[in-house]
């Protein structure tokens, strides 16, 4: 009797003690749970804003690399200009020039010119994963008919506009494919479609002060910039004035 | 025991479940952790380059619109500006807004920007082009300079160049502290008057349309009153 009174007592007792651990656990897992779905939600509120920030960083680094490059051609700076090709690239203005080749013969074309300017002033992107294809709308001068009569050996500088020439104000889109590469967006078709030409006067710029180089000397690469004193400024332009690499150490390229 | 046994099964096997719960919610904290440390310097970037272009905007807006408080407040206090001769900002904001004065008409557009940031310091060439319509000063009376009364006789400048800078973050905000100009090149053109056919809407003061809270549509009469006051040379308010 009494050992059946024991069993009956142990087994109430265990029965208690489970059912507290079981309605304890289940507790502790509606906790969980609620944690759980929390942590989900909040997982996919960050997913949605990881794909926001991608869409806009695409965007801005797309734009780079075309504000890249056009700074590398009216910096004449080979460096910039190829990197911002895939090395396998194609670019065309008209007929395929060379990503290797593409550098120099810019430069070469452009020393033409007693000064240029290229702006890159908004841009329609499509992009699709790794790819997007681009419009670059480019307002440019490059035209403007330089006076080679005091050319030395050397690497040329911007400057000395024939006096009396005109000079062409153009307007084209980049029609471009990019691919991004470990996380990296850059060229790998380069189009040029010419849409407008606007003749105009050319003012020569070397008459009050030609500050640009078309080499690393430019003060856009000074690091940190310092105000120029007006001398300085004086200096830099006379230099400015020599079309050629005859003054001071703009001979150093890098 | 059987009983006894069961129990026991079932609450040791319901054990693991919440411990893994609780090694998978530990998981997940540290990896949205570790997503939310690689948006933030990505965040970072894009922030400082829409500040650095918002704040530019604001002083090629401030310049157009003749606007002194625009033009200072995208520079700091000492900052050092160039088109030639360096100046203080407030030798500045008088200079640029006095010779802009002297047009019929100017535009200034940022078009774009190269932006080199390190720490509070950031570096950038923002290239410009401009336009300056020469002003016919032969009606001009006493009193602030107005938009308008083109002299077409003169030729009409476009001018492209940069603006080099070293700007520096102060209490989260960007600003100027340092610009020298830059002209690459200038071009010549024929002069249009703006005055004449469409109209010539803007103002160089807070009447300006793009100062309006909330915008509303223009009656045709409205935009031919704002012309009209352009028409004269000088207004004398």
């Amino acid at each position: 009797m009494n050992r059946t009174v024991s069993v009956v007592v142990i087994v109430v007792l265990l029965v208690a003690l489970g059912a507290y651990f079981l309605n304890g656990n289940r507790r502790a897992g509606d906790d969980a749970a609620g944690e759980m779905a929390a942590l989900t939600a909040l997982d996919a509120k960050l997913t949605a804003l990881e794909a926001d920030v991608a869409n806009i960083a695409a965007y801005e680094g797309i734009w780079e690399n075309e504000l890249q490059y056009t700074r590398g051609l009216d910096r004449h700076d080979e460096t910039l200009i190829r990197n911002v090709f895939w090395a396998d690239a194609k670019a065309s203005y008209g007929t395929l020039v060379e990503i290797e080749t593409l550098p120099s013969w810019a430069n070469e074309s452009h020393a033409n010119s007693a000064a240029h300017q290229h702006h890159v002033t908004g841009l329609s992107l499509d992009i699709d994963g790794d790819t997007a294809h681009e419009e670059g709308d480019i307002l440019y001068s490059s035209d403007m008919a330089r006076n080679k009569t005091l050319d030395t050996e050397g690497v040329p500088t911007p400057g000395r506009t024939v006096v009396g020439s005109f000079a062409t104000l153009g307007t084209g889109r980049y029609v471009n494919r990019y691919e991004r590469r470990d996380g990296d967006w850059r060229l790998l078709v380069h189009e040029y479609v010419h849409d407008v030409s606007l003749r105009l006067q050319a003012v020569d710029l070397c008459a009050t002060g030609c500050l640009g180089r078309w080499d690393p000397s430019d003060i856009s690469y000074l690091r940190p910039l310092q105000s120029l004193s007006v001398e300085e400024r004086r200096r830099r332009s006379e230099e400015g004035k020599m079309p050629h690499a005859a003054v001071g150490n703009s001979g150093e390229r890098r | 025991m059987a009983l006894t046994g069961a129990l026991l099964a079932l609450m040791t096997a319901s054990a693991p479940d919440a411990q893994q719960g609780t090694v998978s919610t530990a998981a997940l904290i540290a990896s949205l952790e570790s997503r939310l440390a690689r948006l933030d310097p990505q965040v970072q970037y894009l922030k400082n380059r829409r500040e650095i272009f918002d704040v530019s905007k604001t002083y090629t807006r401030g310049a157009d619109r003749h606007d002194k408080d625009l033009v200072r407040n995208a520079f700091w206090p000492e900052a050092t500006i160039s088109f030639g001769t360096p100046m203080s900002r407030d030798e500045y904001v008088e200079w640029e807004e006095g010779a802009l004065r002297g047009y019929a008409a100017h535009q200034h557009h940022i078009t774009g920007q190269t932006i080199d940031v390190s720490g509070d310091t950031a570096h950038v060439e923002s290239y410009v082009i401009y336009f300056l319509v020469p002003r016919d000063r032969s009606a001009d009376e006493v009193g602030p300079a107005t938009l308008g009364r083109a002299m077409t006789t003169e030729k009409t400048r476009l001018g492209s160049g940069r603006y080099i800078e070293r700007w520096e973050r102060r209490n989260g905000e960007w600003k100027i502290l340092l610009r020298e100009y830059v002209e690459d090149l200038s071009l010549l053109g024929d002069t249009v008057d703006l005055c004449t056919g469409g109209g010539c809407l803007g103002s160089w003061d807070r009447n300006d349309l793009s100062y309006v809270r909330p915008l509303e549509y223009q009656t045709p009469e409205q935009r031919r009153a704002r012309g009209d006051a352009n028409r004269q040379p000088h207004n004398p308010q």
